[in-house]
């Protein structure tokens, strides 16, 4: 009887371990999450911080460090295989900062264009909702980025296609953020869908449409990536200039010539570029020099996404192509006056001088130096040779005068790169999308 | 979050847990013993005794340490060093008490025992060839003779082990089997191991075993103490942790292994990986025993070992040091009349060969026994360890020492090491684990069996830059805790009934398992000013935490029939749910069916003494972690309006189910030329299916988060050879010598999606090749990242009765290493503009032999032990990792880099397993 009281014991007390329910209160169930109408703020907010993470963050400064870096904005003094690769114009599909550079940004894009789908769907005043408003403009901004940055754009599991379907894709997401945010009243965010509108446009060749949405675009407007030093939404390009692993310096790019030496050293120079040599110090790599930004001051430090002065870069651009490098000139120096009538305050006493050229050729260069200067490491430098690459007339483009290479403690050990040399001028969709992409083969095919 | 607060809420949390689970355990012990023993109190007749010697029969010396057992009771004693034992407290009536002892034979006589009176019953033991030690795990209580078993198993003692050098019990595993490859993370104390059983099963990288203390799980998750912060956002420094180490060895009395699936079918979704089954010291007979040890000893690893890089003279001279370490352990065990006990305390210091590395570990133990009634004993165990590591960032990490020093010299890589210098990253964890047993025999043939156990733990992690330095200016600081309580109960129940002779045991059981873990986190950067060192009192403060829970249920029946002490089949099942899976697959089933067979003696065949067959057949599963079944969203910080945001987490995979691994082995037992040889032979061979793998989803479908999948098959094959040798037996000189080779070819035999799957660097898994192998980057295959074989041989010399020479041999081979270091170190030197090319030029053969210990010891001879009042008495000096040899020409091949991803064969700076000396007394009272 004892023995079998002591086995209904046991049994009972197995009886109460039968549950075998458990609930995970850290995690959000997707289950009804997307119809969840009070939700909606929470996921279009995501994706606004989606965009900025994918930009800024990941793999030491997101795709802006990493178009830095393949373009003549940075260069590595890191000894990260993926990074030391990448400056010297030989990225892979299958480096860990590819894949993260391009999950967050292929991330970035579905989170937004999902927002937007889900504030439509749920919104009860879908054409005039701020948040559909906003999810637009995000969208439209995600697709521009990864337009910008990579080789290929792959759009929720699809084939391996040109990037020119971002392009149309953020056109598209631009102009529901124009339609919504009128009815909205929500003018920054009709401008900055103007701004963005315009640059998707001129990375399709689509400069009369460019120029036309640029014209909505204020020259001292800014639209920025905001940042914090207590999110996940950081400034990660000062963290890795200027924080404690120092893994790019501007030595080597043609912007420690260009810009403003801020220890005096050198008089002259563009106050937009302010650059700080450290001449007893050597990166990671104990070799390469450090010549510090100063352009960002912490993490925190917020990052321009669209800029009314590049609205007028694009017009003169417009100009360029169109063969009129005489009214882009003017376009460049009007802009230049319009800067110095409201100099920021790093800039001192400095200011810009206009800038002359004889023929289209020198007109062309001019651009190119200007757009790297007023737009340096805010992510669109990649862009823009992805860009003049493909213009017409390109072999007549002096692309060496804007990167001829700085001076080397040991030229002939650490030479530098040019575009020239640079196999492609993007970043691969990342060996992970190839192979968890049943439309994409092994091989990228 | 303020740190106060923090502390306090977590420290209210764990002493809320820890009462909970004493109160469950306090009152189902009270419950269980009062209902079970009220009808006993009141008919206790007068209680007659058993007492006898047991003797080998061939010699007729005493055997020391037989377990007399009284059938049909729980009451069982240990014979003593002459072979005296005494069963006492026995109701009046007709028994059969069963004697059996290592290396014997097992009798089993019938005995009348009258009320009041004393009979006595010898044992003559005859000695066996065949391995006889008792297998508790496979589900019997009291165990069953290995030779009874078609599975392989093997039980490893730590007092048959070198009686110095030897201190945790990733040590105690490591060159011990064939088959069971430890290998740790560095050289540095408190580092953790990765433990391989036949080899890597499946995708994963899930390797470690299930250990079970005195019938209670523990936890032992390959989750890192150091590293894993709350999503795994935060690392410290990458540093792997074993729970096993929480474990005295002093306190271990045996450990069963349980390699694989054939044998470990009977804990269903958890035994894939085998088990380590540790059953923990006990009273033995009725006397009291005092035994105290002590050892001390240097390590050090020599300037040559760092000559990689250019630096590494300098580095060897500038930090290097001689490292140290001390143990003491004192116990006390004995037993009166119905009541036994054991208590037992270790305390271990060891500073390691680099600065700012050591550990500082204490352990205490209690155990005991009563039988309050004849046919009912309790068993309580309680062990509780704390352990203090220092583990400064070391391998890839940017702020490591031996990183930035190797690579950078004086003025570093990322910063200088004289900053390293001042930070400090350590753990502490603490273990409480407590368990409970209730025997009962309820009528003749059957006996049951309850265990209720507790697994409390708690692990504190901080990792400190002061003010000023250059990871953070402002200094930071990082608190990290994680607490786990796992609670479990294992119900088994055996009945044997016997026809002619045949016996026939039909064995039930039940375990249920619940565990819950939180994982919280502080953080405090920019400090006021130097010497500041709190959370509290930094400038930014920042808190996550984190939730987890998981619970088990399972049952088995198994019947084992006994032909005539031949033949051996037993067949059984299992059937479990678990949380873990998905819900279409919450429920597995796991067969078994092994056979053994002692072959009559064949006079025919000279040199043979005895031979037996086996083979087994058995399924068990890898449970999948936590919470992959769901997809699910974070809440992400965001600046826009103030407010938080939701992203996509984890893709889930609702149908999620173990990866299930069968395994069908054979072999065979040899005992050759009077006993002289001993052999034994298994081929195994292992197919994994629905092998879990961490699957990267399709990024631009929105869920980047890799995502453990059931991904494909694996097939793992070899052979394991044991062998050993009486070279000597005279009474001068006693020579054995002891061998072991285990080879394993493993294959992707398919892939789910039927892509590769690249884990990183040059490591794939690719269809047809070994999981984790090396590819070059045109595809050609390099090699397998995990040995195709190991061989282990050792020697046991005695000379006399007090001298002993014990020396063992380690080696692993036929698999490859990437070599991060120098990667790294290519990479910072000449010429710059060469980055890597090929990672070809960076996988190298990992091949090593190594002298893995050896030791001298002697016992003190009866003058001295009269003089000193010692019942024994032993001096001893060992060494371990004297002597290596390996191709690799980077730090260490015997390491790993990656706690999270064990299947990363690769090394950054990961500090060489150091040659240790140690010194040792001990003694018994």
């Amino acid at each position: 009887v004892r023995g079998l009281r002591l086995l209904v014991l046991g049994l009972a007390i197995l009886a109460a371990a039968c549950d075998l329910r458990v609930t995970n209160p850290s995690k959000i169930k997707a289950e009804d999450l997307l119809e969840d109408p009070s939700l909606l703020h929470a996921i279009v907010v995501g994706a606004v911080s989606d965009v900025g993470y994918a930009a800024l963050v990941p793999s030491f400064g997101g795709v802006v460090a990493a178009g830095g870096l393949l373009s003549d904005e940075l260069v590595a003094t890191s000894t990260r295989q993926g990074l030391r690769a990448i400056n010297d114009g030989r990225p892979r599909d299958d480096y860990s900062e590819t894949r993260e550079w391009w999950a967050a940004a292929a991330r970035a894009r579905w989170t937004a264009e999902t927002a937007y789908e889900t504030a439509k769907r749920l919104s009860p005043t879908p054409d005039s909702d701020p948040e559909v408003a906003t999810a637009a403009l995000y969208a439209g901004l995600a697709n521009r980025l990864s337009g910008d940055n990579f080789c290929h754009a792959v759009i929720n599991g699809g084939p391996l296609e040109p990037t020119s379907v971002n392009f149309e894709r953020a056109v598209g997401y631009f102009t529901a953020a124009i339609e919504v945010a009128t009815a909205a009243g929500l003018d920054s965010i009709v401008t900055a869908a103007y701004g963005g509108r315009a640059q998707a446009h001129m990375m399709l060749g689509n400069w009369s449409a460019a120029v036309a949405d640029a014209r909505h675009v204020p020259t001292n407007f800014v639209f920025r990536i905001l940042n914090t030093s207590q999110s996940r939404n950081l400034n990660y390009i000062w963290s890795y200039t200027r924080g404690s692993v120092k893994h790019y310096t501007v030595w080597g790019t043609p912007f420690a010539d260009w810009g403003v030496d801020y220890t005096g050293a050198r008089p002259g120079g563009d106050p937009r570029v302010i650059v700080e040599p450290r001449p007893d110090e050597l990166g990671p790599d104990n070799r390469r020099p450090l010549i510090l930004q100063r352009k960002y001051t912490g993490t925190a430090t917020s990052v321009a996404l669209i800029k009314g002065s590049e609205m007028r870069l694009i017009a003169a651009e417009a100009e360029l192509v169109a063969g009129n490098w005489s009214a882009a000139i003017d376009s460049i120096n009007a802009l230049r006056t319009a800067l110095n009538a409201a100099p920021p305050s790093s800039w001192g006493s400095r200011r810009l001088t206009t800038v002359s050229a004889a023929n289209a050729q020198e007109a062309w260069e001019v651009l190119m130096q200007e757009r790297g200067m007023e737009l340096w490491l805010e992510g669109r430098r990649l862009a823009d040779y992805r860009r003049w690459a493909n213009v017409p007339g390109q072999n007549a483009v002096p692309f060496r005068r804007v990167r001829e290479p700085a001076n080397s403690p040991d030229p002939e050990d650490d030479p530098r790169v040019s575009v020239y040399q640079v196999d492609e001028l993007c970043l691969p969709v990342s060996l992970t999308e190839k192979l968890a992409n049943p439309n994409i083969g092994v091989g990228g095919n | 979050m303020h740190a106060e607060g923090f502390a306090a809420s977590g420290i209210r949390m764990r002493a809320r847990r820890l009462t909970r689970s004493i109160r469950l355990l306090a009152l189902i012990g009270f419950g269980g013993i009062t209902w079970a023993a009220s009808p006993l109190a009141a008919q206790a007749p007068a209680p007659g005794t058993i007492v006898g010697q047991v003797v080998s029969a061939v010699t007729g010396e005493g055997v020391r340490g037989a377990e007399i057992m009284v059938l049909g009771t729980t009451r069982t004693a240990f014979s003593a060093t002459d072979g005296a034992y005494r069963v006492s407290g026995l109701a009046p009536g007709s028994y059969e008490v069963r004697a059996r002892a290592i290396g014997f034979e097992e009798a089993v006589h019938r005995i009348e025992v009258q009320a009041n009176q004393t009979v006595a019953l010898p044992f003559r033991l005859t000695p066996s060839p065949l391995p006889l030690e008792e297998i508790e795990a496979i589900g019997v209580r009291g165990g069953v003779a290995q030779h009874r078993l078609g599975a392989v198993t093997a039980v490893i003692r730590p007092a048959e082990v070198p009686p110095v050098g030897v201190h945790t019990l990733s040590e105690l595993l490591q060159a011990r089997l064939p088959g069971l490859q430890v290998t740790p993370q560095g050289g540095k104390p408190g580092q953790g191991s990765r433990i391989l059983s036949r080899g890597v099963r499946g995708m994963s990288g899930r390797t470690t075993p299930l250990v079970i203390v005195d019938g209670v799980r523990i936890h032992n998750s390959p989750e890192t103490g150091l590293r894993r912060g709350v999503d795994g956002d935060y690392d410290f420094g990458g540093e792997a942790w074993s729970g096993l180490d929480d474990i005295s060895i002093d306190d271990i009395d045996r450990i069963e292994v349980l390699p694989g699936p054939a044998a470990a079918a009977l804990y269903g979704s958890e035994g894939a990986n085998g088990v380590l089954n540790i059953v923990t010291k006990r009273g033995v007979g009725d006397r009291h025993e005092v035994r105290v040890r002590g050892g001390y000893g240097f390590a050090n690893a020599p300037a040559a070992w760092w000559s990689a890089s250019p630096h590494g003279e300098w580095y060897y001279d500038e930090f290097v040091r001689s490292g140290m370490e001390s143990s003491a352990y004192l116990s006390v065990r004995g037993g009166v009349d119905r009541f036994q006990y054991y208590a037992g305390a270790t305390v271990r210091s060891a500073k390691g060969v680099l600065p700012q590395t050591g550990q500082d570990y204490w352990s205490v133990r209690a155990n005991m026994r009563a039988e309050p009634m004849q046919a009912v004993a309790i068993e309580i165990f309680t062990g509780f360890s704390n352990r203090e590591i220092d583990l400064p960032y070391d391998a890839g990490s940017l702020w490591g020492l031996t990183r930035n020093a190797l690579i950078g010299g004086d003025s570093g890589l990322t910063v200088t090491p004289a900053e390293i210098l001042t930070y400090d990253v350590g753990l502490l964890s603490r273990r409480f684990t407590a368990g409970m047993r209730l025997e009962n025999s309820l009528f003749r043939g059957f006996t049951h069996s309850l265990t209720l156990g507790s697994d409390i733990f708690d692990c504190d992690n901080t990792d400190f830059n002061p003010f000023g330095t250059n990871v953070r200016e402002g200094g930071k600081k990082i608190n990290y805790r994680r607490d786990v309580t796992l609670l479990s109960l294992d119900y088994r129940a055996n009945y044997t009934r016997a026809f002619g002779s045949v016996k026939a045991t039909t064995t039930v059981g039940a375990q249920g398992m619940r565990r819950d873990q939180a994982y919280t986190l502080a953080l405090g950067y920019n400090f006021a000013g130097p010497g500041l060192s709190v959370v509290e009192v930094a400038g930014v403060t920042d808190g996550d935490q984190n939730r987890e829970a998981e619970r088990m249920m399972g049952g088995y029946v198994q019947e084992t029939i006994n032909l005539r002490d031949r033949l051996f089949v037993t067949a059984g099942v299992r059937v479990d749910g678990y949380s873990n899976h998905g819900r279409s697959a919450r429920y597995q089933t796991y067969p078994l069916f092994n056979a053994s067979w002692v072959l009559p003696r064949m006079d025919r065949l000279r040199g043979v003494d005895a031979v037996r067959l086996r083979g087994a057949y058995g399924v068990a599963g890898q449970t999948p972690d936590v919470y992959l079944t769901e997809r699910t969203w974070n809440v992400v910080d965001s600046v826009h309006n103030g407010s938080p945001g939701l992203l996509t987490g984890k893709v889930g995979a609702p149908d999620l189910a173990p990866e299930r691994v069968r395994e069908l082995e054979g072999g065979l037992d040899m005992s050759l030329f009077g006993e002289r040889l001993t052999l034994g032979v298994t081929y195994y061979d292992q197919r994994t299916e629905d092998a879990l793998v961490l699957l990267q989803a399709a990024p631009s479908l929105g869920f980047p988060e890799p995502q453990v999948m059931n991904g494909g098959e694996t097939g793992n094959r070899g052979i394991e050879l044991t062998a050993h040798a009486r070279i000597l037996a005279g009474t001068a000189v006693r020579w054995n010598v002891h061998g072991g080779l285990f080879t394993n070819r493993q294959r992707v035999t398919s892939i789910a999606r039927g892509k590769p799957v690249h884990l990183g660097g040059a490591q794939w898994i690719r269809e047809g090749h070994p999981v984790g192998g090396f590819f070059a980057d045109n595809g050609d295959y390099i090699g397998p990242a995990f040995p195709v074989r190991t061989i282990q041989f050792g020697s046991d010399l005695q000379l006399g009765e007090r001298i002993g020479l014990v020396a063992l041999f380690d080696h692993a081979g036929g698999h490859f290493l990437q070599s991060n270091t120098l990667i790294d170190l290519m990479q910072a030197g000449d010429p710059i503009s060469n980055p890597v090319n090929d990672l070809r030029d960076f996988v190298f053969p990992a091949d090593y032999w190594r002298l893995r210990e050896l030791s001298l010891s002697y016992q003190l001879p009866p003058g001295a032990l009269r003089i000193l009042g010692l019942r024994a008495g032993r001096l001893a000096i060992g060494g371990r990792n004297l002597w290596r040899s390996q191709e690799y020409d980077g730090l260490e091949a015997e390491a790993y880099s990656d706690p999270k991803q064990p299947l990363l064969n690769q090394t950054w700076f990961n500090t060489p397993l150091p040659r240790q000396v140690v010194l040792g007394i001990e003694a018994t009272f």
